[in-house]
């Protein structure tokens, strides 16, 4: 078979929002699959161990789970194009079990990959420009950024050139491809956090100084997991041109001085409490100024150079397209109700950017069927630009659409399961795959998250709810980013048996940023879901006018929240 | 000492699992000593002992080479294993009940 004669080469021009391969990107590809090709072999004929075998394996993305070898696949940015996309539909359906799934990370996940397959698919990856290297170990994880970039409103510059930028330089960084733990790193190029900007490693936005040129807010040391911390702002000057040098001397002093003895304390938030955030940009801001700036410069020719790789979105003047598209929004009540809850403005009247919820009532939240990333793949090309954007909360996105033709893409959607109209609501929760696969996980996450959006699957009855989020994790890892989601639920383990904590009061939102606060003791799926019925019909008793469940929250406190679930226990 | 027959009354057992080295897939060691991928199929050990001392045996065989995270877990005699995580790896992930061993 030919593995690559279906895709489509009618788009021969650069796919938009993100950076397009050379020769160079592909050699560099080819060389590193045929590495691990060999060590798979290897393995295979027992020269490797398990435990010789597994860095390779883990640096390569491919992780064991309970039922079956991962795939982790990074997306850069979380931007696909139409092509990338029917590739994953391609390995979704001959490599897998016909789907994959999205990840908080930007990321997908294929969960029934077979071992000796693997080069085959990295090969097929490759041909669409897509990898797996870095989604795992110790090292820089693929860079996310916000799913509203080259089209939000508030806009400073494009994010996704200095991702591209970043992606480069700490791919296979010979300084930082054994640091004593994972890091991660998010950007937005606005200073509106639309990606949980002090929950990263290091995370960035973008603002403009006095004399209205853009500088870089610097956050680092925040973080999830089993000791979740709030990250502190290193700097907030820093000019886009330093960008580098300045990762650089953050990661090196978190290379030399973070705890490798420890798994639970090797992460750099934990060294940042340990030493203080001023301590620690002291010894940055000396690192800084001891190197070579001029040789980390990212100058006007360099980023000319990323930049003419990326496409360019041709946005056109629409006679009459918001006109149209409000006359479509009264003629159809449904069409309107999702254009509520699944749009965002685009910086260009005419245009406007479309969330595709994957959080179907009885599916699993994140998983996209092969078929659907078909369909999805053919509506982007038609409909924006052949672009995708995949979010921090397990949803896609559609930036570049034209407001006359929203109303026939939702049809389209529509036939596909695609256009549930439930961004932000209570059933467009966020979930980790849980013990149904992951080896780390100590309760199933799914199970809970399915009931969940069924008992709430009444649109009329998430609307009266409004804004809420909900994270459901397997453990304490916390994929699902539990600790700051309005409500957090997370599986423990109790002698082999599932139980789950109930966490009220998250908010991810720069400086408002708040870690959830324990409702009380662990209860079964059963009582968890009866509890989360309970706190909702509470706080609908309780809210004040205009209050989202959040603000109640903040406003009574934790104790009458735990009272209405634990009072009859 | 591999135990050839169930005990009477007893209604906890041990068996061996792993996963696959080529494709990852759990595999439950049986009474004619291959590798199955039904439950069903596995050998009851009636204590740990017994079934780490089997573990200890494979190890030194070749066919643990194509094995990966050879372990004993305790089953009741409905075959049914005594923790959620060693359920979802006998019957498969709960999202997909057509993934289940019987199913394909």
């Amino acid at each position: 078979m030919n593995h690559f004669s279906h895709i489509s080469d009618s788009n021969t021009s650069k796919a938009i929002g993100r950076y397009n391969y050379n020769d160079v990107d592909f050699e560099f590809l080819t060389e590193r699959i045929n590495q691990f090709r060999s060590q798979i072999k290897r393995r295979l004929n027992g020269e490797l161990t398990e435990d010789e075998f597994k860095p390779f394996r883990l640096m390569n993305g491919v992780y064991l789970q309970l039922n079956s070898y991962m795939l982790r696949v990074a997306i850069p940015y979380g931007t696909l194009s139409s092509k990338m996309l029917r590739g994953l539909a391609y390995i979704a359906r001959y490599y897998d079990r016909g789907y994959g799934h999205f990840t908080t990370r930007q990321n997908i996940q294929f969960h029934w990959t077979k071992l000796e397959e693997v080069p085959d698919i990295l090969t097929y990856l490759a041909s669409v420009e897509l990898h797996t290297i870095q989604t795992s170990g110790n090292c820089i994880r693929n860079i996310t950024s916000d799913e509203f970039a080259g089209v939000a409103q508030d806009e400073i510059l494009d994010p996704r050139i200095y991702a591209e930028i970043m992606r480069q330089w700490s791919t296979l960084h010979p300084e930082f491809s054994f640091l004593p733990r994972k890091f991660k790193i998010a950007i937005s190029g606005s200073s509106n956090d639309r990606i949980a900007v002090c929950f990263y490693d290091i995370g960035i936005l973008t603002c403009l100084n006095k004399q209205n040129k853009p500088v870089f807010e610097i956050w680092v040391g925040g973080g999830l997991g089993r000791i979740p911390i709030k990250g502190k702002i290193i700097r907030n000057d820093l000019p886009p041109e330093h960008l580098l040098a300045y990762l650089e001397a953050i990661i090196r002093v978190y290379n030399l001085h973070g705890s490798r003895n420890n798994l639970y304390k090797s992460r750099i938030k934990i060294l940042i409490e340990n030493l203080g955030i001023d301590n620690y940009r002291e010894q940055v801001e000396k690192e800084f100024q001891a190197m070579d700036l001029d040789q980390y410069r990212l100058s006007n020719d360099i980023m000319t150079s990323i930049q003419e790789n990326f496409g360019q979105p041709n946005l056109v003047d629409v006679p009459n397209a918001s006109e149209t598209l409000k006359k479509h929004r009264q003629e159809n009540q449904a069409f309107n109700q999702w254009v509520n809850h699944n749009s965002y403005p685009h910086f260009h009247k005419d245009y406007i950017a479309t969330i595709i919820s994957l959080k179907n009532i009885g599916e699993t939240p994140g998983d996209m069927t092969a078929d659907q990333m078909d369909a999805l793949a053919d509506l982007a090309e038609e409909y924006s630009l052949g672009e995708i954007r995949v979010t921090h909360l397990q949803n896609l996105v559609l930036g570049h659409v034209r407001k006359d033709q929203l109303y026939v893409l939702w049809q389209a959607l529509q036939k596909h399961h695609l256009a549930v109209p439930n961004q932000g609501l209570i059933t467009d929760i966020v979930c980790c795959p849980g013990l149904d696969y992951c080896a780390l996980a100590n309760a199933r996450s799914i199970s809970i998250a399915k009931k969940i959006m069924s008992l709430f699957q009444d649109i009329h009855l998430q609307e009266k709810i409004g804004p809420l989020n909900i994270g459901v994790d397997g453990c304490i890892n916390s994929c699902a980013h539990h600790h700051i989601m309005n409500i957090g639920v997370l599986g423990v383990n109790k002698k082999g048996e599932e139980f789950y904590q109930i966490k009220l009061g998250g908010f991810s939102y720069k400086n408002n940023a708040t870690i959830g606060s324990i409702l009380g003791a662990a209860l079964t799926m059963e009582e968890v879901i009866e509890a989360i019925r309970k706190l909702i019909n509470f706080y609908l008793e309780q809210r004040q006018k205009n209050e989202y469940f959040i603000d109640t929250f903040n406003r009574l406190g934790i104790n009458p929240f735990k009272e209405i679930v634990y009072a009859s226990a | 000492m591999v135990v050839q027959n169930k005990q009477a009354n007893q209604s906890e057992y041990y068996v061996l699992t792993a996963n696959r080295l080529l494709d990852g897939r759990v595999v439950w060691f049986t009474s004619q000593e291959y590798w199955g991928i039904m439950i069903e199929e596995a050998h009851l050990f009636s204590n740990k002992e017994e079934a780490e001392q089997k573990i200890q045996q494979i190890i030194q065989t070749d066919s643990a080479r194509f094995l990966i995270d050879l372990h004993c877990t305790e089953i009741r005699n409905t075959f049914l294993p005594t923790t959620t995580r060693e359920k979802i790896r006998a019957f498969g992930p709960s999202n997909h009940p057509e993934f289940n061993p019987r199913s394909i």
